[in-house]
């Protein structure tokens, strides 16, 4: 755009004497020369009010034309980037980026759910295999224990260890199947006092079910607490060697705070059911044969002594 | 947690080793162990121990004095104490607690419920 020229401007001149007041004043120039002075002067301000008027038109007309150049090449300069309707590319352009932010949002956020849900898993898994291991740490040290010594008391001792402190049972008894029939001998107990005979014979029930044919029982769930009786414990475990069944851990009551039996505990009924019975029966064997190569010792110095004296 | 020392105080050979077993998971941790409350005292006098675990039955000295025993030796009197125990009444946890222990954990003991209690008592800031 162009700009268009400045139209000239005309100067102010002050007006000439016409012929009425020069005929006025051929009359009465004595008496109007004080109106003459007046009027002059009002004229000299009127010239001067004119002439600033034209001096300020002029300034706006100079600065009109800056900005009409100044918006022509504005005009020229969005023409040369190709941005003559900026708003609406922008506003397009912004729109497919918060579609695209959002995308990504979305996307991260089902990758952080997938995540969590892994990590999860792995929590899950952790705690089993922590689980798994703790179980494996009692069976192993469990069985070592039963299987470190010979001493059949040592033995029973630490069959006691193993249902005090990993399966928590506070009164049981161990018995001792004898050879005929279902007769239970006390070999061992704990928190039973005399209410447990030194000899036991089962007819029928959970006892007899465990010294007889070899199955275990469990009370599930537990029964109230109550007199405790003999022939009704909350678990039997046949100690078998073999299919030889030759005890038989009855546990009558466990610690307050169990409150019903946990899976470690029938992997540690297991444990007793095998271990336990092979190191019972084993060491019961060495003491008695110890003790009949003790005697057949004496027997053979008493025999000896007095001819090598 | 570095370069720990915790002494673990049972007369049952099993549940010792087990509680041993145990407490190696943690890192830059050394266990000394004792068969009895006497025992225990002679391992405290000769070594630097950071926290006692402890059964309350046990022969010549049980728990229950091993702990009284501790909070009256100036050397030992801040010493944190686990009573690990079958004595699982109300009336038990309180009476050991009141003595000075610092937690009471009956038996059969969980393992994680044990190292938790040990982390929490060694190094607060975790809780």
């Amino acid at each position: 755009m162009k700009p268009r020229p400045r139209p000239p401007m005309t100067e102010l001149h002050p007006p000439g004497p016409g012929p009425i007041l020069a005929a006025m004043s051929q009359g009465q120039d004595a008496t109007r020369s004080g109106e003459r002075e007046d009027l002059s002067a009002r004229s000299e301000e009127l010239r001067n009010m004119f002439n600033r008027a034209r001096a300020f038109t002029e300034e706006l007309l100079r600065e009109n034309e800056r900005l009409r150049f100044r918006l022509a090449g504005l005009t020229r300069e969005l023409e040369e980037r190709g941005e003559g309707h900026p708003g609406a590319g922008d506003v397009a352009e912004l729109n497919a980026r918060i579609r695209r932010l959002e995308s990504e949002r979305d996307d991260l956020l089902g990758r952080f759910r997938e995540v969590e849900a892994i990590n999860r898993s792995v929590a899950t898994r952790y705690e089993e295999i922590e689980q798994q291991n703790n179980q494996l740490a009692n069976l192993y040290y469990a069985s070592y224990q039963l299987h470190t010594t010979l001493n059949f008391a040592e033995v029973v001792s630490t069959v006691k260890e193993i249902l005090i402190n990993l399966v928590g049972a506070e009164a049981f008894a161990l018995f001792w199947v004898e050879e005929k029939g279902a007769n239970l001998k006390l070999e061992a107990s704990e928190a039973l006092g005399r209410s447990v005979p030194e000899t036991l014979h089962c007819e029928a029930g959970p006892l007899r079910a465990a010294a007889v044919d070899g199955r275990s029982y469990y009370a599930d769930p537990l029964p109230a607490g109550g007199p405790l009786k003999p022939d009704r414990p909350i678990a039997c475990i046949p100690l078998k060697v073999g299919t030889r069944v030759i005890g038989v851990i009855a546990i009558y009551r466990l610690l307050q705070q169990k409150d019903r039996f946990q899976p470690l505990d029938f992997e540690l009924f297991t444990l007793l059911a095998g271990h336990a019975a092979t190191a019972l029966l084993s060491s019961r064997l060495y003491q008695s044969s110890e003790q009949k190569l003790s005697n057949l010792q004496d027997f053979i110095n008493m025999l000896t002594g007095p001819a090598s004296s | 947690m570095s370069a720990l020392t915790l002494l673990v105080v049972e007369d049952s050979p099993l549940v010792r080793q087990l509680i041993a077993f145990t407490l190696r998971r943690l890192r830059d941790c050394r266990v000394v162990e004792a068969v009895d409350g006497v025992d225990a005292l002679k391992k405290l006098a000769s070594e630097r121990i950071d926290l006692v675990i402890t059964d309350i039955n046990m022969p010549m000295m049980d728990g229950l004095k091993l702990v009284t025993h501790i909070r009256g030796n100036a050397r030992t009197k801040d010493l944190p104490i686990i009573i690990v125990t079958t004595e699982g009444a109300e009336e038990d946890r309180r009476r050991g607690l009141a003595l000075g222990a610092n937690a009471y954990i009956p038996k059969p003991v969980q393992p994680s419920d044990l190292l938790k209690t040990i982390t929490s008592l060694l190094d607060p800031s975790r809780n």
